[in-house]
């Protein structure tokens, strides 16, 4: 017999009268936000697919009481002709004298500037080709100040649906961060389930590491080291990743318009791991140079301010491999009155002769 | 319109030539560091809170960033926190602290360090850099100054001063020249160079106001970078407080995790 130790329905009704009772005393201080957006688009690989999507984020900007705050952001989506309502994030807070408590569903991200975090509690993406996945989870997080910066905090997450079945299925980590003049270094630990198939079942993925930021003279760099246990297949690996950033006006002709480059690049040291097994650990759509077998990825992104609005460049991605290429080229543009117009493509060759291309048109409106 | 212009402009300039108006108003005989030394004292800014907007405008076109600032300054090292409140910005942030720009990213609650390089950038593609925005200068301690000169503008009497960077400093511009308004000692145009000469951005001043009794400041300004043509943007106080006390930890890395 199946044991529900936490059920979501019972967790969700928990947080919501606890979000009322924060509330209460304000309700007239609670305000809407939000984002709607659509995209069309093409893709061909053995043959042409058109696709349409829609997406729509609602956020209730809840007052804090005291020490105490909620987030409340719905997730509406509506692809292939199915719409889905979800809860994007929906947590609780507690401050106290030197950190907070959260409880709920939220972002966890560890961020350093890279695109893609190796050492993050789940999996993040970071601005790549005007991409952002932020990793969230059901759980608790315990965060904690130390002073001038630095600080750690605790995270314990429970899968969606959580029953006493799949209490081996919880995921644990922790965060010290000790930014210092000039430099931003954080030491991390996480010991994930996999959620994402292909390999064994279940297995849990631990990671440890460091990751940094800072400056070398005009150019920014940042990078990471770490160590990977797969638990059940043991097998283990080391990661380093080094990345750097760089700003420049490029002259009279034209018109002194900012270009902005980064490029960083990852590698699985003893190639028993690779990138892939980070897309088990959370939702970011697959890329086709993350296969299983590719041990290591060099991603660029170079993008140019046409004028105030509009953005234009292209994200790069290759694996050595055999020699894939991806190539993702973009157009943002910020209409006014909040409408942004996003054009986007993106190319994959690979050295065995596969090939495929996409297209999409996206409009999105923030309110 | 412009014929009046013209006869207002040949009026100034005539007064201007005999000297009638600028002597009586400016006779205080100051030096370009005691003018400067009563601009910092109007419009430097020790601690503040400050609605605002940012509007940029390129060829027609305009968009429109609405902040809350908080800063804290002892003339040397600003340290500010920025939090964007329109809809397409809403929620995010970002920390000047001990010269280091963080942002802080409100959908993934993280805190990220900023290069240094974007300090010089166009802060979210407006004339203002980062550094333009954030930083509150006490500018007799980074310049030197010379006064060139005394004209009218705007119908205000003013003094025109040079600056040049201090040896021992690196302000974020090496060359500045400033139009002082000789009553009030506000900046209601300023010219920043790079080092070689060349003209980086022009400042003026619409609108001054007096904040509080005697002290008056900028609380509505155009910047136009002139390294790229046909872009301006407007920087616009809506409500200012200074000397506000500032919650202790407000502006802090801790703060925004």
């Amino acid at each position: 017999m199946q044991i529900k130790v936490f059920p979501g329905i019972v967790f969700l009704i928990i947080l919501t009268v606890l979000i009322l009772l924060t509330v209460q005393d304000n309700a007239h201080a609670v305000q809407i936000g939000g984002k709607i957006e659509f995209q069309s688009g093409l893709n061909y690989s053995d043959q042409i697919t058109a696709n349409f999507s829609g997406t729509g984020e609602l956020e209730f900007y809840l007052p804090a009481k005291k020490d105490l705050e909620a987030r409340l952001v719905l997730r509406a989506a509506l692809a292939d002709g199915r719409p889905e309502i979800g809860i994007k994030y929906f947590y609780l807070r507690q401050g106290h004298g030197h950190g907070h408590v959260t409880l709920g569903r939220q972002p966890v991200s560890w961020g350093y500037g890279a695109f893609l975090n190796p050492l993050g509690y789940g999996f993040g993406v970071e601005g790549l080709a005007g991409e952002t996945h932020v990793p969230s989870v059901d759980g608790i997080r315990y965060f904690h100040s130390l002073g001038d910066g630095a600080s750690f905090q605790l995270v314990t997450s429970f899968p969606r649906g959580l029953t006493g079945k799949s209490l081996d299925r919880l995921g644990y980590g922790g965060r010290l961060r000790f930014p210092v003049p000039g430099h931003d270094f954080s030491l991390n630990f996480s010991y994930q389930p996999l959620r994402l198939p292909p390999g064994p079942d279940k297995d849990n993925l631990l990671r440890t590491g460091i990751t940094y930021s800072g400056d070398a003279g005009p150019v920014g760099i940042y990078g990471a080291l770490g160590y990977f246990f797969l638990q059940e297949a043991e097998k283990e690996d080391i990661v380093a990743q080094l990345g750097l950033d760089y700003s420049w006006q490029v002259g009279p002709e034209f018109e002194e318009r900012t270009v902005f480059l980064q490029v960083e690049y990852m590698r699985f040291l003893k190639r028993e791991l690779g990138p892939e097994v980070l897309l088990r650990l959370g939702n970011v759509p697959a890329q086709g140079v993350f296969r299983k077998g590719v041990y290591d990825l060099l991603l660029a992104n170079i993008s140019l301010l046409l004028d105030p609005f509009t953005q234009i460049g292209t994200a790069f991605l290759a694996e050595t491999k055999d020699g894939s290429l991806a190539l993702a080229p973009y157009y943002i543009s910020d209409l006014g009155g909040g409408v942004e117009l996003n054009i986007s493509g993106n190319l994959l060759f690979s050295e065995t002769g596969d090939f495929s291309a996409g297209t999409s048109l996206g409009l999105s409106y923030y309110f | 319109m412009k014929f009046q212009g013209k006869v207002c402009f040949l009026l100034m300039a005539f007064l201007m030539a005999g000297g009638v108006f600028l002597n009586h108003v400016l006779a205080q005989d100051l030096s370009g560091y005691e003018i400067m030394k009563k601009v910092d004292e109007n419009q430097f800014i020790k601690s503040a809170r400050i609605e605002s907007e940012m509007i940029i405008v390129d060829r027609g076109r305009e968009i429109v960033k609405e902040m809350i600032m908080f800063v804290e300054s002892d003339g040397e090292v600003t340290n500010a926190l920025v939090e964007f409140v329109n809809p397409r910005d809403r929620g995010t942030k970002y920390l000047l602290m001990d010269d280091e720009l963080w942002m802080y990213f409100p959908d993934a609650e993280d805190l990220i360090r900023i290069s240094g390089h974007m300090l010089e950038q166009r802060m979210m593609g407006s004339d203002f850099s980062y550094q333009d925005t954030l930083e509150s200068e006490q500018l007799v301690e980074l310049y030197e100054f010379e006064i060139i000169g005394e004209e009218v503008l705007d119908g205000r009497p003013v003094y025109i001063i040079d600056a040049k960077a201090r040896e021992d400093e690196e302000p974020a511009y090496y060359q500045r020249k400033f139009w002082v308004d000789g009553e009030r000692f506000v900046i209601l145009r300023e010219e920043m160079y790079a080092r070689g000469g060349r003209l980086l951005k022009v400042m003026e001043t619409r609108e001054v106001k007096e904040v509080v009794e005697g002290r008056w400041m900028p609380v509505d300004m155009v910047m136009e970078d002139k390294l790229r043509e046909g872009t301006e943007t407007i920087y616009r106080i809506n409500k200012i407080e200074l000397d506000y006390n500032i919650p202790a930890g407000k502006i802090s890395l801790e703060a925004l995790q």
